[in-house]
């Protein structure tokens, strides 16, 4: 049987970006508060509802309807910061992490009552223009695709500056190692934790613009589905809280559900025993990660 | 949070009380307020409730009430049911499943196989699609509770996710299980003269069992294993001191809520007649966790109403349709952001409030009220049985530190020895290392004769080898009575007898009770025996635990700090207290302490740990004058 390798590696590695993206917003959250945040698919959806209104509802382009998107995406992150996070930076780490499950579930409430409960297209970006993309490996990876990879990219780069480089950014690892001493030695608390919390959303958003296209249709609780868990097992495999990690774990999930789904083409649902089978692995035997833990942030 | 607490219980207390200003204060049970309280809180309050609903539903059924009422009712019934078994894991447990609806998608189509494929006719398959489908999620939740023995927290929560996801795409996507998208039909049977095609006839099913699933769950929860699980939810260490085997434990509370889980599942088949794939999505899943968090986590009566009310109100009232995620993530999110531990822990520091202030105004004023309980013991009843401790050449090492090296010690039966040391001598390792928390690199540990070094920390405790920690170790959202209980746990023997009530069972209940109200007597804390014990002071907390600790009937009783954080008059306050227990319980003591006063006042003889090795042993009072002791610990003289 002729087994597409190359193909089927690059259209992993372009989804994987997308996973990577959920990865690094989930890392992120993680390695500042402990907290895996439940709402970080969810909020895909919800950018991806807005950017619907603005260029299939209001026929705007697809730049201004990104743009809302993360626009709407980073105030619920800053809500999620100053109703969720700083209420409850005492209580236990799982509490939170419902508390945040409520969150996807407001979500997904939230966007049945306005857009209601069908599902809708998200066209792809530069779907009029004469660029159909970049043939790699002999697979088309169409813009949606070079978007994603170029966007997880420079999202690593960015936080892995911005983390190592600045003296915020030390605040926030400072912070994330213990919240008290940080606050003693004067890190702004509140600008760190707003921080974190906008830019995951942000993250989630991006991902979400970009999953959308290519999944075809998406409905409201779409992305707290299986672009949230695939961020998570890609999060896990690197190492809950590791930025490089999670680019490594999205790009490793994204070719194992890629070969999988090629390799299992008559058993839907198997991949995602793949993928129990590599969480329960990690967790069980390395829930440090499989990365090594080498610190780039 | 205390204050929100203190603000929000401070009108509700205080409108209890003036609803009944004018009576008189003995008999405050009297008010109507308190009646319905109590009417409400009968064990069989809701049992009865349901079997008198199942003899009026059908009758009231098609004229009185609509069909389709009904129907809605019984799924909202269905509902709490799950929302129940989530309950006993994670109310109960501690561990977070994020895949409940999983179990109960299992159990379903359990039902629509057995239905099917066994060639039984209808009335004889519903009992056995019943018990199978019990079983079947009772092995998936211990499928999926295996994890749970080395995963915790957030961890073990992600896994129970995975197996949910990969459980709704692959499991349910098998076509000759599940019927893909047509789904398997599931008939309902006649039972007898009782026919179940109706909904209002139908109920009567979810109704009864929710009684006997109601009565089961009091049981799992009021019993030896119910304890465990409180003591598990807090810490695992505690719950091992306690004697408790806690993946066993773990595990059955799996497997428990997957078999009413599965059970609640084959009910759920025949409710909807055509069992689709569709009903066990993951979002059902983390809906039913945020149903449980509002109703109350280990709070039965909170899930349950928040169980039907969540799935029935919206079918009744088509208004709120859509609003329901939106109404339970709001009230999740606000009640987890005012108090950590949501509604019920609101709910329980109030009433640990209003029992304190009924109970006493003052909480140190309650101090000398506990002395006068300690009068001088009366002639020993029960000789020294034992608990001879021999330690030899025991070594401690972290990576490249030693903290024990070589330490040998002895404790004779009946004897109170003191362990005294500087700050980081090794004292608390090598109490780990006796009580079985640590393991030695060398050396061993002997009680009466019987080496236990190899032996983990629960089965030392069944062995008669009791131990309190520096920080309190007791279960602080049990109340008094719980932890003394628990702190038997070993003495009762099983978890099953209790939990079906055999005679065995109950009767080793029953007298675990007497004597955690025994002990309570002896340390003068009786009036706060429901009392949960985080609403106690430390010293209270330090009594109980001495108390928890002598409860056992330990032959030898390792104390590490008891005076640890007290003021000076507390800590001689429990000197006096530890001398009485011990001459009253005659165990022998092996005391850790800093405050020399408690030593000298309760061991006779003492060892000094300086850098992981005995310096000096002998007489207590002659031990702590000897020069290279004082150097010890007050650094070299010039």
């Amino acid at each position: 049987m002729h087994f597409p390798i190359l193909e089927v590696t690059v259209l992993g590695l372009a989804n994987g970006a997308i996973y990577a993206l959920t990865a690094l917003g989930l890392s992120l959250v993680y390695k500042a508060t402990r907290v895996v945040n439940f709402a970080q698919g969810e909020i895909g959806t919800l950018a991806a509802f807005v950017a619907w209104e603005v260029v299939v509802k209001a026929h705007q382009s697809w730049a201004e309807g990104a743009l809302a998107a993360v626009a709407v995406a980073a105030a619920v992150g800053w809500l999620m910061h100053r109703f969720v996070a700083t209420p409850m930076r005492n209580a236990s780490r799982v509490s939170v992490m419902i508390a945040t499950l409520g969150v996807a579930f407001l979500l997904f409430g939230v966007e049945a009552k306005l857009f209601g409960p069908s599902p809708e297209i998200l066209p792809p970006p530069l779907a009029r223009s004469s660029f159909t993309g970049v043939t790699v490996g002999g697979y088309l990876l169409t813009p949606v695709y070079l978007f994603a990879l170029a966007a997880a990219a420079v999202a690593a780069a960015v936080f892995a500056t911005v983390l190592r480089r600045t003296r915020f950014g030390l605040g926030v690892l400072a912070s994330a190692q213990d919240p008290e001493t940080a606050r003693l030695l004067g890190v702004p608390a509140a600008r760190v934790s707003a921080f974190t919390w906008i830019a995951a959303a942000v993250l989630g958003a991006v991902a979400g613009l970009l999953t959308a296209p290519t999944q075809g249709v998406f409905y409201p609780f779409f992305m707290s589905g299986t672009l949230f868990f695939r961020g998570l097992v890609a999060a896990l495999i690197g190492g809950l809280g590791s930025l490089s990690g999670a680019v490594v774990g999205g790009l490793v999930v994204g070719v194992v559900e890629a070969y999988s789904i090629e390799q299992f083409i008559h058993s839907p649902g198997l991949p995602e025993v793949v993928l129990l089978v590599l969480v329960l692995a990690v967790l069980l035997l390395r829930p440090q990660g499989l990365v090594a833990r080498r610190a780039l942030a | 949070m205390t204050a929100v607490t203190e603000r929000r219980s401070g009108p509700a207390t205080a409108a209890a009380e003036a609803a009944v200003p004018e009576g008189p204060p003995e008999i405050p049970s009297s008010s109507p307020l308190d009646r319905l309280a109590r009417l409400r809180s009968h064990p069989l309050a809701v049992p009865a409730a349901c079997v008198v609903l199942a003899v009026l539903l059908p009758l009231a059924g098609g004229h009185a009430i609509s069909e389709p009422t009904i129907n809605t009712f019984s799924y909202g019934i269905l509902a709490g049911l799950l929302a129940l078994s989530l309950n006993m894991i994670t109310g109960y447990a501690g561990p977070v499943s994020l895949g409940q609806a999983a179990f109960l998608g299992v159990g379903a189509f359990a039902t629509g196989l057995v239905v099917t494929k066994s060639g039984l006719p209808s009335a004889a398959a519903f009992p056995v699609a019943v018990v199978a489908s019990a079983l079947v999620g009772a092995l998936g939740a211990l499928l999926v509770g295996l994890p749970a023995l080395r995963l915790r927290g957030i961890y073990l929560a992600l896994s129970t996710f995975a197996f949910a996801d990969a459980v709704d795409h692959y499991f349910f996507n098998l076509q000759k299980l599940t019927g893909l998208g047509s789904g398997i039909t599931v008939p309902r049977p006649h039972l007898g003269p009782l026919s179940l095609h109706t909904s209002s006839n139908y109920i009567v099913v979810p109704l009864l069992a929710l009684a006997v699933i109601w009565v089961f769950d009091q049981r799992l929860r009021g019993t030896r294993l119910g304890r465990s699980l409180i003591a598990i939810r807090e810490s695992e260490e505690v719950a091992a001191s306690f004697g408790v085997r806690v993946p066993w434990a773990k595990l059955a509370a799996f497997l428990a809520s997957g078999a009413v889980a599965g059970l609640t599942g084959a009910l759920f088949a025949y409710q909807v007649t055509v069992v689709n794939k569709n009903s066990f999505t993951l979002d059902q899943s983390l809906f039913y966790l945020i149903i449980v968090v509002v109703g109350g986590l280990g709070s039965r009566g909170g899930v349950l109403a928040a169980g039907v009310l969540f799935i029935a109100l919206p079918k009744w009232l088509a208004a709120l349709q859509g609003w329901d995620f939106i109404v339970a993530a709001l009230l999740l999110v606000f009640t987890l952001a005012r108090h950590p531990g949501g509604f019920p822990g609101m709910l329980a520091e109030a009433r640990d409030k209003r029992m304190l202030r009924r109970g006493h105004d003052d909480l140190d004023s309650e101090l000398p009220a506990a002395a006068a309980a300690t009068e001088p013991p009366g002639p020993d009843q029960r000789p020294a049985t034992g608990g001879r401790l021999e330690v030899t050449g025991v070594t401690v090492r972290f990576g490249g530190l030693t903290a024990v090296n070589g330490a040998g010690l002895v404790v004779e039966p009946g004897e109170a020895v003191g362990l005294i040391g500087p700050n980081g001598a090794g004292k608390s390792t090598l109490f780990n290392a006796i009580s079985g928390f640590v393991t030695p690199n060398s050396g061993r540990v002997l009680l009466d004769g019987e080496d236990v070094t190899d032996l983990p920390a629960h089965e030392r405790a069944g062995r008669g080898l009791g131990r309190t920690f520096q920080q309190v170790g007791l279960v602080k959202g049990a109340t008094l009575v719980e932890n003394l209980m628990l702190a038997q746990h070993v003495r009762i023997g099983s978890d099953m007898g209790p939990l079906v009530g055999t005679r065995a069972g109950r009767a080793a209940e029953e007298s675990s009770r007497a004597r955690a109200h025994e002990l309570l007597e002896e340390i003068g804390l009786t009036r706060y025996a429901e009392v949960r014990a985080a609403a106690l002071s430390t010293g209270q907390q330090r009594l109980v635990e001495l108390a928890c600790a002598v409860a056992a009937r330990p032959r030898l009783l390792l104390l590490d700090e008891p005076s640890a954080g007290l003021s000076p008059a507390a800590a001689e306050h429990l000197a006096g207290q530890l001398a009485a227990l011990r001459a009253r319980h005659a165990t022998s003591l092996l005391l850790i302490e800093h405050h020399l006063p408690l030593v000298l006042a309760v061991c006779e003889r003492c060892y000094v740990l300086d850098a992981g090795s005995i310096l000096a042993e002998g007489p207590s009072k002659k031990v702590v004058k000897r020069p290279e002791v004082v150097a010890a610990y007050l650094g070299e003289a010039p």
